[in-house]
């Protein structure tokens, strides 16, 4: 009977738990405060935050309840990512809830959602620099393209191991754009920059809209088919939102499966974040390279747009450049907010999305091309 | 005075605008007759109107005397209402009688500066018009 | 390896400098083909417009000289009006004159409807532009109509 209850007592967490468990489920916590209190990406946050609650209750090896023990629920969960099934997965819902509209109506700004990816390659150098394996690094670069989908598939891919701590950065820093940006979109604009009002977009035709998927789909992963996945499945699932008669299936993507994907993606690479696997050195560089990728991202879009306006007669508001980086549509309401600080009549979110969209593909393009150059 | 819509939208001018701008650029018109030797614009005057010959010939002339005559459908006149400092740089006088497509020049200015597309789409045409123009009085000059 | 050396030995430089240079040519190439697409639309949807534009074009060059014969009917008066601009053109004594003060010169000598008879010499081609604001009185075109009195 002792026996029995000591070795129930040795299988329990309370017996198990070591400090790191309780920091890590302290982090958890914070995760789910996040989500729900300050209401920063609660759709992620929550799933995340209580799946690092469930990969840090200490339990015991070989009965089967660990992430990382083959015959796990989680597991087998955990195949989604680490296969890299639910990032194209997620991209599809995006695409399906995603309009094109303002970026096919003034497609230059496409070009700030190409310049914020400078800050994935900028860091991949840092991660380089810091002695990151290339895999590695080029890993922790796509924390920049702040686009958490995108960071794990690439991370799936290519480092496995850091798919804990990338996806976790990856995902704080997309739900920290409004904590993040602003301080650095106001140190490299003037008042007088913020002040800049947009033109009209011009009407985008329906045919336009449903010609689109297509033509991007064919044009980028022809140019960089590893990122074949990612922009296959979030074309589809904006040509099936605009092609209407397939509503069912639009509707599908970006409700049920997204939600049962995200769901899942949040829960396993949360549990993933299991104490012995995710407290160590590189784990806290991973953070640290993630927020200089993110303020690179951010700052590069901003300067990018002042140089397009020395030759653009009809000058853009800078801080379009910010919503480059990838997490839609936060980034693009960041600069509303910024912008409407400024100026309470200026409506900058729907300019903004223009190359917060083309941040979404560039950073698809900026993983595909990554995977094929170290793969 | 009510314009067949059908031949507005077979003016060049106009032919390639969208069904939502060409229902704007319609709601500042209205058609004027004119009649012969009536000086219908005055150089040095503020430029209020936009017009686009539908009917009629004309003669528009410059200070040095210098001048041109417009007589196709389609042809326009004014073009300094939406070309700032917006004062009329030439006199325009019909020869005979005719018919005008007027626009309300500011009017149409803020139309075409909020609608950037559209107004590429229109000072791409008038440039063109001009530019047609400059080459008919050339080829003329050869003949 | 840290620092330079680890960027260095993994062709960090290369694969950044290349990476970024695709993700811009990849949206650069989007963006124009985006920039161009509502064009082509324009150009599909209204491809009868276009092709009767073109062959109305075809027709006008193939008929060159139809544009110099007069498209109005000469009558009388238009002949009288034409004796009447030449004698005020050569009291004018300038070979290359101002259409403005031809028509006042006309309206001072008392001729009747200045204004449509100036556009009828127009139309006629008895008046023709020099080509930088200034016209000329066309001879042999005054001969021919004339001579079929």
């Amino acid at each position: 009977m002792d026996v029995l209850l000591m070795d129930f007592f040795h299988n329990t967490g309370y017996y198990l738990a070591d400090y790191r468990n309780i920091i890590m489920i302290i982090a958890g916590m914070v995760f789910i405060y996040l989500g729900i209190a300050k209401d920063y990406e609660p759709l992620l946050l929550v799933p995340i935050g209580f799946g690092i609650l469930m990969g840090n209750v200490p339990v015991f090896r070989g009965l089967g309840l660990s992430i990382y023990e083959d015959n796990s629920v989680l597991h087998y969960l955990y195949q989604g990512v680490i296969l890299g099934i639910y990032p194209p997965l997620i991209f599809m819902g995006i695409g399906a809830m995603t309009d094109f509209s303002t970026m096919l109506a003034r497609p230059v700004l496409m070009l700030l959602g190409a310049a914020a990816q400078m800050g994935i390659f900028i860091t991949f150098l840092g991660a380089l620099a810091l002695g990151f394996l290339s895999n590695e690094a080029a890993a922790i670069g796509i924390i920049g393209g702040a686009d958490g989908p995108t960071a794990i598939f690439l991370t799936a891919k290519l480092a496995p191991h850091l798919i804990g701590p990338i996806a976790v950065a990856a995902y704080s820093y997309m739900a920290l754009v409004p904590v993040i940006q602003p301080p650095i979109m106001k140190l490299l604009t003037s008042r007088k920059e913020r002040l800049i009002r947009m033109e009209e977009p011009r009407i985008v035709s329906k045919k336009e809209k449903i010609i689109f998927p297509i033509i991007a789909f064919l044009l980028c992963c022809f140019l960089a088919p590893a990122a074949l996945p990612l922009l296959g499945m979030l074309f589809l699932g904006n040509l099936l939102k605009e092609a209407v008669v397939t509503e069912r299936l639009a509707v599908a993507a970006r409700n049920s499966i997204i939600d049962t994907v995200t769901i899942l993606l949040g829960l396993t690479v949360g549990a993933s974040t299991q104490a012995d696997v995710f407290l160590n050195y590189d784990s806290i560089l991973i953070f640290v390279l993630g927020a200089v990728s993110f303020g690179i991202a951010t700052a590069s879009g901003l300067i990018f747009a002042k140089i397009m306006n020395l030759f653009l007669k009809n000058k853009i508001n800078p801080l379009l450049g910010a919503a480059g980086v990838s997490a839609v549509p936060d980034s693009a309401r960041v600069v509303q907010i910024v912008g409407q600080k400024e100026d309470p009549t200026n409506f900058l979110l729907m300019h903004a999305m223009a190359p917060n969209v083309s941040g979404v593909i560039g950073s698809a393009i900026g993983a595909g091309i990554l995977w094929s150059f170290i793969k | 005075m009510v314009t067949n819509i059908e031949k507005i939208k077979s003016i060049n001018l106009f032919s390639n605008l969208k069904k939502e701008d060409m229902e704007q650029v319609i709601s500042l018109m209205e058609t004027n007759k004119v009649y012969e030797g009536e000086v219908f614009m005055q150089r040095g005057e503020p430029a209020l109107t936009f017009y686009v010959v539908l009917s009629g010939n004309y003669m528009i002339h410059f200070a040095e005397e210098q001048s041109f005559t417009l007589h196709n459908q389609g042809d326009i006149i004014g073009w300094s209402s939406i070309i700032t400092p917006f004062f009329n740089t030439a006199t325009g006088t019909a020869l005979t009688d005719g018919e005008l497509l007027c626009l309300h020049g500011k009017k149409l200015y803020n139309l075409l500066k909020n609608n950037p597309d559209m107004h590429y789409i229109f000072m791409k045409k008038i440039n063109k018009i001009i530019a047609e123009k400059m080459a008919y009085a050339k080829d003329n000059e050869k003949i | 390896m840290y620092g330079f050396e680890a960027i260095n030995a993994n062709n960090g430089w290369e694969i950044s400098f290349l990476g970024i240079c695709i993700v811009f040519t990849g949206l650069v190439l989007l963006s124009l083909a985006i920039s161009q697409l509502h064009k082509i639309l324009d150009l599909w949807e209204n491809r009868d417009s276009y092709i009767q534009l073109l062959k109305d074009r075809f027709n006008k060059k193939n008929i060159p000289n139809e544009e110099t014969a007069p498209d109005i009917i000469v009558t009388d008066s238009t002949r009288e009006s034409a004796r009447q601009f030449n004698i005020l053109i050569k009291n004018m004594n300038e070979k290359y004159f101002p259409l403005p003060k031809l028509i006042k010169t006309a309206k001072s000598m008392g001729l009747m409807r200045p204004h449509f008879y100036l556009n009828q010499m127009l139309q006629i081609k008895l008046i023709i532009p020099d080509g930088s604001g200034f016209y000329y009185w066309e001879k042999n075109n005054h001969k021919k109509i004339m001579s079929k009195e």
